[in-house]
């Protein structure tokens, strides 16, 4: 239950310009709690940054599609 | 993670318990993300980890935003799967719902009722294998 709070309170918002890593935003073209409308404001103005969208799925493409999340999100 | 195995072959993958999950420890008290973070932040230190790739689906993500913003020291890259800046009034309207259902169950179940619908709440830090 506490963690239920912790996601209902979250705000990050005035963190997003303090993050300097290269970073990753993906998001499932289905997913309806975690939608993409958070996808351009997580994406930021960064040029470091990218989005990813996972046609087909749903919140978990790390689940569904497993090869094509490995293929498109790994960078080693 | 199910990503993680194949990360095993070129990272040293730590896939962390959060508090109040898994085999973690509940404490009183409100959580929030941001002390999330401060727990990854401090596990990491813990292990002798300086600097890490850090991962987060859902939840995880969320966490990984705090921990990028407070240490950014310690994240070499940061990729944040479904995650989300801020709760609005649907997704918090979502997690209110599960939240009644819980109750009526009689128990939160540890996450439990995330996963059972395929969705899980992860943080994973990774360290290219051979590099500290």
């Amino acid at each position: 239950m506490q963690l239920s709070n912790a996601v209902i309170a979250h705000d990050a918002e005035a963190q997003l310009s303090r993050i300097k890593a290269p970073t990753l935003v993906t998001f499932g073209r289905h997913d309806v709690a975690t939608s993409t409308r958070f996808a351009d404001l997580m994406k930021g103005k960064k040029r470091n940054s990218e989005l990813l969208i996972f046609e087909g799925c749903a919140h978990a493409p790390i689940y569904k599609n497993v090869a094509e999340f490995n293929e498109k999100t790994l960078y080693c | 993670m199910p990503a993680t195995p194949f990360w095993w072959r070129n990272f040293t993958c730590i896939s962390l318990d959060l508090r109040g999950t898994g085999e973690g420890d509940e404490t009183e008290g409100a959580y929030s993300t941001e002390v999330l973070a401060d727990d990854v932040a401090a596990f990491m230190r813990g292990l002798g980890i300086p600097k890490a790739h850090i991962s987060g689906l859902s939840l995880g993500a969320a966490i990984g935003m705090w921990l990028a913003a407070k240490c950014p020291e310690m994240v070499t890259s940061l990729s944040l799967h479904r995650g989300w800046a801020k709760t609005d009034a649907y997704l918090r309207t979502v997690i209110e719902g599960f939240q009644v259902m819980a109750k009526a169950m009689g128990a939160f179940p540890k996450c439990r009722f995330l996963h059972s619908s395929g969705v899980s709440d992860t943080s994973t830090v990774c360290r290219q294998a051979g590099l500290h």
